[in-house]
């Protein structure tokens, strides 16, 4: 597999910064000159898995969301969102729709949106460790 | 996000503009639910013409405000919701989010 270097953004894991992160991800994105839709879609999964580090990752305390973006064999993106927060115990059960531990004000549907918007969603995470969130989109681009 | 309300003889509108996101969408939703407990409407409409961008944190608003309608029998509707706010409720399998609700007769 051909890999770009990756690209890298470090952030404060603090909700206005979830805007800053999407306008990285489709800035890289543009490289490999995406439809609009596709775009879109990037913007939306970023904005899901960053939003998911700042919600759960830092409980009561300041944390770091950091994000890396390379480009696989040319026309796939791969974005990883990282946090060395708490990490998830049931990463399938955090994963189910509508499953949410922030209250009302979440949908519980992050981890969906990232699979339909997607080709394909990798979570791994530690409890005490953090979370790894690999997002990975094929583009194909204008016709 | 940039909200504005009105009242009117069709009820309660409320227009956004701006990007939904978790960020904003909490104190958004406060701000909505301050001005539904002040004028109580049977009918809420949210013009989302000016909103261009909507993560989930966009879906649990429609939702709370569409189960607050629905608990006082009143109607709820979404207009001009744009291409990729829909997407979203799309593919969170959610698409009946943006339908109207009726009044309970």
């Amino acid at each position: 597999m051909n890999k770009s270097p990756k690209t890298r953004l470090e952030l404060p894991a603090e909700s206005r910064n979830e805007s800053f992160a999407r306008v990285f991800a489709a800035s890289y994105a543009a490289r490999l000159d995406p439809t609009l839709e596709e775009l879109a879609d990037i913007r939306t999964v970023i904005s899901e898995a960053v939003t998911n580090a700042v919600v759960h990752a830092y409980p009561g305390k300041k944390g770091t969301v950091h994000i890396t973006a390379q480009v696989l064999d040319g026309d796939t993106l791969e974005f990883t969102v990282k946090d060395r927060g708490t990490g998830i115990e049931d990463v399938a059960r955090a994963m189910e729709p509508m499953f949410t531990t922030g209250g009302e004000e979440r949908s519980g549907m992050g981890f969906t949106i990232m699979q339909s918007f997607t080709d394909k969603v990798t979570v791994t995470s530690k409890p005490g460790k953090g979370t790894v969130v690999k997002l990975r989109k094929r583009i194909r681009g204008k016709l | 996000m940039i909200v504005d309300f009105s009242i009117g003889s069709r009820g309660a509108l409320v227009t956004l503009s701006g990007e939904l996101d978790h960020h904003c969408a909490s104190g958004t939703l406060r701000e909505i639910q301050r001005f539904l407990d002040a004028e109580l409407p049977g009918a809420l409409t949210v013009d989302m013409k000016g909103v261009a961008f909507m993560d989930s944190s966009g879906i649990a608003l429609i939702n709370t405000l569409r189960r607050r309608q629905g608990s006082i029998g009143g109607s709820f509707e979404i207009t001009n919701i744009q291409r990729q706010p829909m997407r979203v409720l799309g593919g969170a399998g959610l698409t009946h989010l943006a339908a109207p609700l009726r009044p309970v007769k």
